[in-house]
């Protein structure tokens, strides 16, 4: 599966919505139960479903789902060269 | 303590809501769920919310409560709402913006003000509140003095905080000893300090406050896992996402007790929960409590932690499938029990299925069926107080019995908000005061339990490989057994030689939760035209599931078999097996009063008689899988 279709997983589990499709530009903005503990959770779901940790950095540096997605593919390679 | 008189009615648990407190509160928590699944399960109950707060209205709590936090408390604000709900209390919740505490309680006409809670949880943390510490090398007092200043400032704030109930963290030692393996050694470190003030905060508690200790469980949760310094500093997160279920049930079971709703009453099983092994077919010497075997010693080890509750003020009660003169002998006789019967303020030991036995222990005890736990070793027993006690705690028991403590430890059944001298008299005062009240009307729908334990069973000949354990069964019952003849496994072999005049059956059940293995041994001997039933024992464990149904079905299929027109029953009373004494009349046999009829000899026994030819099959809930 592509990690892009993972991650839509996630997202769909975490906003509790089958609707959602995610998009390289869509930031918080785009969905309306994105707040503060929802975006921790997401965060903290993500490192589950992929088995990775990002540190603080990475996690401030997020400006949106495309960067997400780069982030993830880029600690993949590193997890399994 | 005020209790209330049974009769309140069942409560109404619409669909859906039941189901999901019930993992909270009952069969297990939820701790291996990821947080997205915890939440998910929130937002599920929050569809429902409004028409369960309709449905509910009579019987849930009012609570105001009040969150400040130094770190963020909007992520515990969600699951501790649910927790709240599922046990029984309707929360209204104010949550502090974060850090704002000073400010919202001396601002007069602040929001917080106007809430008027009746609760207020003060979330503290090292990080936020603890900046400054004594210097290296201070002094006894410089460091007195540190902790008294600290001291003087959460009174102000409690005081400030007004009349309301105040629940407050104590300090969590952090996950890092810039002293090494000294800080531990010296009395001006930074964690020996923290230990300090908070032991400060406990001698010096006002009465409306009371301390959850979230160093406890930092630790039992285990301090690495605990500690997320990366949410820390992204978002003020004081503990990991992971532990955020054990802190928020153990807030709930204390808001709970703070409440009115407190649980009073621990309602004991005692074979393999108190002693290993059953009573009324291993004896007092067989029973497993010897202080010098590992196994007794866990019993004996869980039995002292139940005396310690009972010494607080919790109530105790038994609750037994035995006959009560041989579930008392075991406190009278075993030198090695620390539970005596003074300690049990309301025993039960008969042979009816426990919901009704817990009912009845409520009526006698006058306490709600919600101030009941009830600890028992058989998960088919605690299946059938689940779905008849809606409003009992039942432990999740594991297999272990040296996991006993920790099970019932970690419930957070007992919660008081308050301890007080007459708790520790509470006991003496049922045991004095006892009406054992007449037993009504079983409540249970017992034929659906039945079904729903999915029960199967195999009956047949024994083979060669069942040959050690049926002969075990035989010479091990007393009180499901009707002659109490003793064979050893020669005689059984001889008589299964004998095909044709002798029938060894052997009885294998299986349910649900777990397999039994043999449970019933039958020998039945042909006679010219009828079959005697020479033996018949059966485990009671398995007693009133329809195993014995399943069993008369049997002999008298054997007895058509043979052509012959009766089976005949002989109960030769002992001590012990007064249990099965009137179960053939039950089982569809006539008792036969007049000697002369009967067929062979008998002196001290008491016989029954069942016709062949008109016998209709039993109707039992068990699935018969070998025919």
């Amino acid at each position: 599966m592509e990690i892009i279709d993972q991650l839509q997983n996630v997202f769909r589990r975490v906003f509790d919505d089958d609707r959602i499709n995610i998009s390289r530009t869509m930031t918080a903005a785009d969905v309306e139960d994105w707040d503060s503990l929802n975006h921790v959770l997401l965060v903290t779901a993500i490192e589950r479903e992929f088995k990775l940790r990002f540190t603080i950095g990475e996690v401030t540096r997020l400006k949106n789902v495309g960067d997400l997605i780069d982030l993830v593919e880029q600690k993949k390679d590193q997890a399994n060269p | 303590m005020s209790g209330d008189v049974f009769g309140v009615a069942q409560r109404p648990q619409p669909f859906g809501a039941s189901e999901l407190f019930s993992d909270v509160l009952s069969k297990s928590r939820l701790l291996d769920s990821s947080p997205t699944e915890l939440f998910s399960l929130v937002k599920k109950f929050n569809k429902k919310k409004s028409n369960y707060i309709i449905d509910n209205s009579k019987n849930l709590i009012e609570c105001k409560l009040a969150i400040f936090g130094s770190t963020t408390t909007s992520f515990i604000t969600d699951l501790l709402e649910f927790y709240l709900f599922a046990h029984g209390i309707k929360p209204t919740i104010f949550e502090g913006v974060y850090n704002s505490v000073i400010s919202e309680i001396t601002n007069v006409g602040s929001d917080f003000r106007k809430f008027r809670p009746n609760l207020v949880l003060l979330m503290s943390d090292v990080r936020q509140e603890l900046q400054h510490f004594p210097k290296i090398f201070a002094t006894q007092d410089e460091i007195d003095q540190w902790v008294n200043e600290r001291l003087i400032f959460f009174h102000q704030l409690w005081k400030g905080v007004g009349d309301s109930q105040i629940i407050q963290t104590l300090f969590v030692i952090p996950d890092e000893r810039t002293l090494g393996a000294f800080e531990c050694n010296v009395p001006f470190s930074k964690n020996v300090c923290i230990q300090r003030l908070n032991l400060a905060l406990i001698e010096h508690r006002p009465a409306n406050v009371v301390f959850l200790d979230l160093d406890f469980l930092a630790a039992r949760f285990g301090k690495r896992r605990w500690g997320d310094p990366k949410n820390y500093f992204l978002n003020k997160q004081p503990f990991s996402f992971d532990a955020l279920e054990l802190v928020v049930f153990h807030v709930s079971c204390l808001v709970r007790s703070l409440m009115g709703r407190p649980k009073k009453c621990l309602v004991l099983d005692l074979d393999n929960t108190l002693w290993g092994g059953i009573i009324g077919d291993d004896g007092i010497a067989g029973i497993k409590l010897d202080p010098n075997d590992p196994e007794g010693e866990a019993f004996i080890a869980f039995q002292k932690y139940v005396k310690a509750l009972k010494e607080r003020g919790v109530l105790l009660a038994v609750c037994s499938k035995n006959d009560e003169n041989i579930a008392k002998s075991v406190f009278f006789q075993h030198p090695a029990m620390v539970l005596q019967l003074d300690d049990i303020a309301c025993f039960v030991a008969n042979w009816r299925d426990k919901a009704t036995n817990i009912h009845q222990i409520a009526r006698i005890l006058n306490i709600g069926m919600d101030s009941i736990v009830f600890f028992d070793d058989n998960p088919v027993e605690r299946e059938i107080v689940r779905q008849n006690c809606q409003d009992v705690q039942v432990i999740e028991v594991p297999d272990d019995p040296s996991l006993y403590i920790a099970a019932l430890d970690e419930a957070c059944a007992f919660d008081w908000g308050q301890l007080s001298h007459e708790d520790t008299l509470r006991t003496a005062s049922y045991v004095n005061d006892v009406r054992r009240k007449e037993l009504e009307v079983s409540c249970v729908n017992y034929d659906d339990f039945l079904s729903s334990l999915g029960l199967e069973v195999q009956i047949g000949r024994i083979t060669d490989h069942q040959i050690t354990r049926f002969t075990q069964l035989i010479n091990k019952s007393n009180q499901f057994n009707f002659r109490t003849i003793r064979y050893c496994e020669a005689d059984i072999i001889m008589m299964m030689g004998d095909r044709d005049n002798h029938v060894l059956l052997y009885c294998d059940l299986n349910d649900k939760f777990s397999n039994y293995g043999l449970i019933s041994a039958v020998i039945l001997k042909r006679e010219s035209n009828y079959v005697f039933v020479d033996t018949w024992v059966m485990s009671c464990r398995v007693l009133n599931r329809g195993v014995e149904k399943a069993v008369t079905n049997s002999m008298v299929e054997i007895a058509k078999k043979w052509g012959c027109d009766n089976l005949w029953v002989e109960y030769i009373p002992t001590k012990k097996n007064n249990l099965v004494s009137n179960l053939p009349v039950e089982l569809g046999f006539r008792t036969v009063t007049d000697a002369s009829v009967c067929p062979f000899s008998t002196t001290s026994g008491l016989l029954y008689l069942r016709e062949i030819k008109e016998f209709r099959p039993l109707i039992h809930h068990i699935k018969i899988t070998n025919q």
